[in-house]
């Protein structure tokens, strides 16, 4: 392999692992604080890309505005979703995990019938490639690492600096406790799902240009944040954060080494991990769900 | 005497006008009598209605067959039949290929099936249709199709027939082009396309260095393309690609992988999904095919398909096209053996032939001797190609349909007509 195809390799393995992270990290978010195991993740990330796609398309809004509205859009959605739905069965995993099915068959039908099942498209916002070398690196993906890496550092921020981080933080670690601490635990745990779910809807945004749109993209999404989730651990941030970058990298090296075959690459490289980490890199057995 | 004579000349013209005016009676009678009942013909059809081009297939089909019946359908036997076309979506795979084949045989007592598009779901249904004597007239790519095992089933588009028209036109212009890389979907399709690709390509010069496969639905080429950039072949061909956004997004990648040579498709790709995805530089150079309605002076055919699909939905999709062939074929093949039963229309095309007109121009049934085949079973046809310059298809030639049919017995051998 030259260099200048490991560039290359690594480039994109990066730009798709952020991607994984940050959708990733909305799914964290809404198990760790809201404990909701939520399998219509992936639908508010196919939102996320209509909703850009209606917007850059049909109401010809700017792109990064359509992004920002479309997050916006996404992360009312989810809350609405919580109040109607998961408020009233939070606390039994099963339930919410069921529900949360129904709510993905829903959005994804939702979807077929109001957009259609063809495949939509959204033209390059950065076009052209950047020659290092003999390496071609296109000017999208790198600005969609860089505006991954961007909006990671405002969740840290926004968890790390902020009250309602702060809030989250607490209700994460003990509920009660952080009720008698005068916290609106309610109010909490919509807000994580409207935060969680608009990091999923800012990745469809985000990947709209570079991918294409259809109903049903959100199941491999979410099929490849749960095996984020396995790696990197349940409810560790950082885990899924290197766990979101190993099934970039691995997906990305895997098919220049194996071709075809690398998704037994990603699967044998799971097993591995947890075979000595049964929790994934960064998190811990979970006994009882 | 003379009353006698009276009487006899009165008896005789009240005889003769009894005899005229029962004529009369009689031809009037079956003047005004009303003609034979319109019949209707079920027929059967599976599309892949989740891809686009199964969505535009279906959208064409609705366009021509209520045209053919408001035209008074075809006369069989004396008998005027319409066409009652029923389809079910096969979803591109087997498994719902083969129930809506079942669905249609055992539930809708169709007889003749049209224009399915997808190899996985026309083989998933083949035993079916030969066990049940259904005549298929369809799509897709696999060999199996052809089999020299199948009595009821005509290929009747050019997927298999179309790659060494192709290259001849590929070697025109790319004449110092010695080696290529395909991308290809990893399914019953794309395995066909390719391996039978591989062979023509071989055969005009041209050195396949790889085949890179790729799930169908997938959207991320980066990865593979940078592999198949590592190469550095001098050209990129795509061997059962999808023509829509899906192929957008491949040429795009290729293009951001710094790839530069010439690139060549069988498919005819829509332009509106592909230039949504990929700026014009990624795109241009590709020669591909090109629909019959899009070339300078169409024939009358395409002309009319074209306007009635236009008058229908506003908008023309050169995609419709594509996978209508079989309806052409089915309705020639009728009217050509004057008989509605399977067995009796397969074995007078298969040992005869057809010639019918398509969009394109004109297509005729093939014997596929390499294959085994010594019955007329496969479909050759008219093509014409294009390049896409800044962003659109520029028609660049013809290949007519002799000179498509000694392409592919000078590749495939042995005697096709």
């Amino acid at each position: 392999m030259t260099a200048a195809l490991f560039t290359q390799l690594l480039v994109n393995g990066l730009a798709t692992g952020m991607v994984y992270v940050l959708i990733a990290s909305g799914l964290i978010l809404v198990l760790g604080v809201a404990r909701i195991f939520n399998f219509a993740h992936g639908e508010f990330y196919m939102l996320g890309a209509y909703a850009t796609f209606a917007l850059c398309q049909v109401l010809q809004v700017n792109f990064f505005i359509s992004i920002i509205l479309s997050m916006f859009v996404v992360a009312l959605l989810a809350a609405i979703c919580y109040r109607l739905i998961f408020h009233h069965i939070r606390g039994n995993l099963l339930l919410c995990a069921a529900a949360s099915m129904g709510l993905s068959m829903m959005f994804e039908r939702g979807a077929l019938v109001s957009f259609g099942t063809q495949e939509r498209g959204l033209p390059s916002v950065f076009t052209g490639v950047m020659a290092i070398g003999d390496a071609a690196l296109p000017v999208e993906k790198i600005a969609v690492i860089l505006l991954c890496v961007a909006i990671m550092l405002g969740l840290y921020y926004l968890l790390m600096r902020t009250k309602l981080g702060k809030a989250m933080r607490a209700v994460k670690l003990d509920t009660e406790v952080a009720a008698l601490q005068g916290i609106n635990t309610t109010m909490v745990y919509a807000l994580a799902m409207a935060v969680g779910c608009s990091l999923a809807g800012l990745a469809g945004g985000i990947i709209a240009p570079l991918f294409s749109i259809t109903p049903n993209m959100g199941h491999a999404m979410l099929l490849k944040c749960f095996m984020v989730l396995i790696v990197g651990g349940l409810e560790s941030m950082l885990g899924g954060v290197v766990g979101g970058l190993i099934i970039g990298m691995t997906l990305s090296f895997g098919y220049y080494i194996l071709g075809g075959l690398s998704e037994i690459l990603l699967f044998s490289i799971i097993g591995m991990i947890l075979v000595f980490k049964p929790g994934g890199l960064f998190g811990e057995v979970v006994e009882d769900v | 005497m003379k009353r006698k004579k009276s009487i006899i000349f009165l008896g005789t013209i009240s005889s003769l006008l009894i005899l005229i005016i029962g004529i009369f009676a009689f031809l009037s009678r079956s003047i005004a009598q009303p003609p034979k009942e319109v019949k209707t013909l079920k027929v059967g059809s599976t599309l892949p209605l989740n891809l686009g081009m199964g969505v535009e297939t279906k959208k064409m089909l609705e366009v021509i067959v209520p045209k053919f019946n408001e035209a008074g359908g075809f006369t069989v036997q004396g008998q005027r039949y319409t066409i009652d076309l029923i389809l079910y979506d096969d979803k591109y795979s087997a498994e719902a290929g083969r129930a809506a084949v079942e669905r249609l045989i055992y539930q809708d007592k169709v007889k003749f099936i049209i224009c399915q598009i997808g190899s996985a779901p026309i083989v998933a249904g083949l035993a079916t249709t030969e066990s049940e004597k259904v005549m298929s007239f369809v799509g897709g790519a696999s060999p199996k199709i052809v089999s020299p095992k199948n009595r009821y089933i005509f290929g009747t588009s050019t997927t298999r027939t179309s790659i060494p028209p192709l290259w001849t036109m590929a070697k025109r212009v790319f004449p110092n082009a010695k080696t290529v890389v395909f991308l290809s979907p990893d399914d019953e399709t794309g395995r066909a396309r390719a391996n039978e690709e591989t062979r023509v390509a071989e055969a005009f010069g041209v050195k396949v260095l790889q085949v890179l496969h790729y799930p169908r639905d997938t959207v991320d080429f980066s990865s593979i393309t940078a592999k198949a950039k590592s190469f550095n072949s001098d050209l990129i061909d795509y061997p059962g690609a999808v023509a829509g956004t899906q192929f957008g997004l491949q040429l795009k990648a290729i293009y951001a992988a710094g790839f530069r040579g010439g690139q060549i498709s069988a498919i005819t790709p829509q332009m509106d999904e592909i230039t949504a995805v990929a700026s014009p530089e990624a795109l241009e150079g590709l020669l591909c095919t090109m629909q019959g309605t899009e070339v300078p002076n169409p024939y009358p055919l395409a002309h009319e398909v074209k306007q009635d699909y236009m008058k229908k939905y506003g908008k023309w999709s050169e995609a419709s096209l594509t996978w209508i062939h079989g309806w052409f074929a089915f309705v020639q093949a009728i009217k050509k053996a004057d008989s509605l039963d399977p067995e009796v229309v397969a074995n007078l095309i298969a040992a005869r032939g057809l010639e019918w007109e398509i969009p394109n121009g004109k297509a005729m049934l093939v014997k596929r001797p390499d294959l085994g085949n010594n019955r007329y079973c496969d479909t050759c046809a008219e093509m014409a190609y294009s390049q896409i310059k800044n962003g659109k298809l520029a028609f660049i030639g013809r290949i007519p349909l002799d000179e498509a049919v000694s392409a592919c017995e000078k590749v495939f051998g042995g005697k096709w007509r």
